[in-house]
């Protein structure tokens, strides 16, 4: 090189801060309060009982509870799509080899139990016994004429109604819901991807909001980091803005609405993902890893990371003490955290 | 060395020293990251409108960070801020070229990296540009936009101009023959948009003649994306200059696009 040449510091290498021993207090930490309000918690990371030699996972994608209180978790790792834990993280059991493309994961049915299982990879999804008995398998919905082509056709959730209807997203295909009744048969569909209120792009998640009266379904636009309100027969009620929330799937517990974030401010920025909790009034009353809700002229200030705490949250839940369950995709096979509310 | 994106006068790069300081930074995050990195939480970096500001007189700049019982220090010379800079009250109010880097701090968790705003106060000197023009769809409003001091930010497409040629070439008239102290000139990169940055530029006089020639060293894997102001400095007496840019011709073969023809997204040239 001469003298007027220089090599531009564009590499990566030296844009981030270095981290000093200035940042790294060499005492543990005092533990940490998370989110704000009603609902604070403290953090167990270590929750699973188990390491990677004894239980393998890939991404995380979701939780549920069952009648006997144990924690189901549904990973895409085909040596044990699903696993049971007790509370304290114990593995109770695993089951599921042929789910390589496992992502939604939804329970159903009083007295014997029943799991709905998504399959991105397969275009297909799955009811089976809550020990891994598969019971019924839906294929890409050509009776609807909205689908030409079964690889179209990329489920991410469900829903099912008390008795046995199934909601389906197809957040990862042609974003359309479609509508069961109890043998499977397609009753509706509405949605689509589009730029119209009824429409989606991403439509991530999907629950039954039994809060409402009459009850009403509360869908992911993810996105457009939105929930979409529809009545059951596929109306468009509202939108529920979280401006900066990437959010998955909505998760109610009580009177209140849980939801990850998978990214924020959208889905391009890696790693910036956080919790969001908010009441029955749509008002955010908690934020873990995330920003305080803060609202101007009613409306809400955009979201953004605060704690690296999380890599990827991809699913919550809420078991029946109150404890909170994150896990994650694409966070290094990361066990799903376990949180306990604090008074 | 080339603290935000300036060279200093008259260097010669020292691979190995860049080696042994990328390694050194290397095994202390794997340290850290095994020792404990689930009781060693950090925080992310302050918010702020932009990382980069073009302005004639003075400006101020407004940092964001609502995380309960935390803080924003920062600093305005360009040092990392530590536990002894300013506390962020208000917004910060500069009237000359400064860099502010910002951080979060709470107590428990590891301080952020920090948010560095490269505030230039320009001068209005740039008669016209003329060259080769953006493409579309990234061409709204046309070539002059790029001296508006309205920079586009990272996480949009808005204001940022898009070429595609593998040699992109402005003309810059000044208002007069006038003493200079640096142009500057910003990009953007987003590899997964099949944006890099280019593989040099170089810029000259209008006879010609080289004033100086940067190249670039980040397209050699993936990297983050990042919206970046690179600096010549002049310190001589111009009527205009010529920016000539050499992009890869194109995607390198590591990305899922390779083969593909590189953008190249520019979105502000200022003269200070």
């Amino acid at each position: 090189m001469n003298r007027k040449e220089f090599l531009f510091n564009s590499s990566i290498l030296l844009t981030g801060s270095l981290l000093t021993s200035e940042n790294f207090p060499g005492n543990k930490q005092e533990e940490i309060i998370y989110g704000q309000n009603e609902k604070r918690y403290k953090l167990d990371t270590n929750w699973v009982k188990a390491d990677a030699s004894t239980l393998a996972v890939n991404d995380c994608h979701e939780m549920v509870q069952d009648a006997k209180g144990r924690i189901v978790l549904l990973t895409n790792e085909t040596k044990n799509n699903v696993i049971f834990f007790d509370k304290k993280g114990k593995v109770l059991e695993t089951w599921g080899h042929e789910f390589p493309g496992a992502h939604g994961l939804s329970i159903a049915g009083e007295g014997e139990q029943y799991l709905y299982i998504t399959d991105y990879e397969k275009n297909q999804f799955y009811k089976t016994t809550i020990d891994g008995r598969l019971l019924q398998t839906w294929n890409y919905p050509v009776e609807s004429g909205k689908y030409s082509d079964p690889k179209r056709f990329v489920p991410t959730e469900t829903a099912i109604t008390k008795n046995g209807e199934v909601y389906l997203a197809d957040g990862y295909g042609a974003q359309f819901i479609v509508h069961y009744d109890a043998s499977g048969k397609i009753k509706n569909i509405f949605g689509g991807r589009g730029q119209e209120e009824k429409n989606f792009d991403n439509a991530h998640g999907i629950c039954i909001d039994y809060r409402s009266s009459p009850e009403t379904l509360l869908i992911t636009d993810r996105t457009r980091c939105c929930f979409k309100r529809f009545s059951l027969s596929g109306e468009y009620i509202e939108t529920i803005a979280l401006p900066g929330a990437c959010v998955c799937r909505p998760v109610i517990k009580g009177n209140y609405l849980y939801a990850a974030v998978l990214r924020s401010p959208t889905l391009d920025n890696n790693e910036s993902g956080f919790v969001i909790i908010l009441n029955k009034e749509n008002r955010v009353v908690s934020v873990i890893g995330g920003s305080e809700a803060a609202y101007e002229n009613g409306k809400l200030k955009p979201f953004y990371q605060t704690i690296k705490l999380f890599k990827h949250p991809h699913d919550v839940m809420v078991d029946d003490e109150e404890n909170l369950y994150v896990c994650q995709w694409n966070s290094g096979k990361a066990y799903p955290y376990k949180f306990i509310p604090v008074a | 060395m080339f603290a935000n994106g300036t060279p200093a006068k008259h260097i010669r790069i020292n691979l190995s020293l860049l080696h042994k300081k990328f390694i050194l930074q290397a095994l202390l995050l794997i340290f850290f990251c095994d020792a404990s990195a689930q009781d060693r939480i950090q925080l992310a970096a302050p918010q702020t409108a932009s990382t980069k500001v073009f302005f004639q007189n003075s400006t101020c700049i407004s940092f964001e960070f609502r995380q309960p019982g935390a803080v924003i220090r920062y600093a305005l010379n360009g040092d990392e801020p530590n536990l002894n800079s300013a506390i962020y009250h208000e917004p910060i109010c500069v009237s000359g070229s400064v860099i502010i880097k910002a951080k979060s701090f709470l107590k428990s968790l590891i301080p952020s990296e920090s948010v560095s705003v490269k505030c230039i106060k320009t001068n209005d000197v740039i008669k016209s540009i003329s060259g080769t023009a953006p493409r579309e769809p990234y061409n709204k409003n046309g070539l002059l936009t790029i001296s508006d001091k309205q920079p586009g930010e990272q996480n949009s497409r808005e204001r940022w101009l898009g070429f595609q040629s593998d040699t992109v070439e402005w003309k810059i008239d000044f208002s007069k023959k006038q003493k200079l102290k640096k142009l500057h000139i910003s990009l953007l990169r987003a590899q997964n948009a099949w944006i890099f940055y280019p593989l040099k530029m170089e810029l000259l006089t209008l006879g010609g003649k080289t004033l100086g020639l940067g190249f670039f060293n980040s397209n050699t894997g993936p990297a983050n994306d990042e919206s970046r102001i690179f600096s010549f400095p002049l310190e001589r007496k111009l009527k205009g200059v010529i920016i000539r840019v050499q992009n890869y011709s194109s995607i390198p073969d590591w990305h899922p696009g390779k083969g593909n023809k590189p953008w190249l997204f520019a979105d502000e040239i200022a003269v200070e």
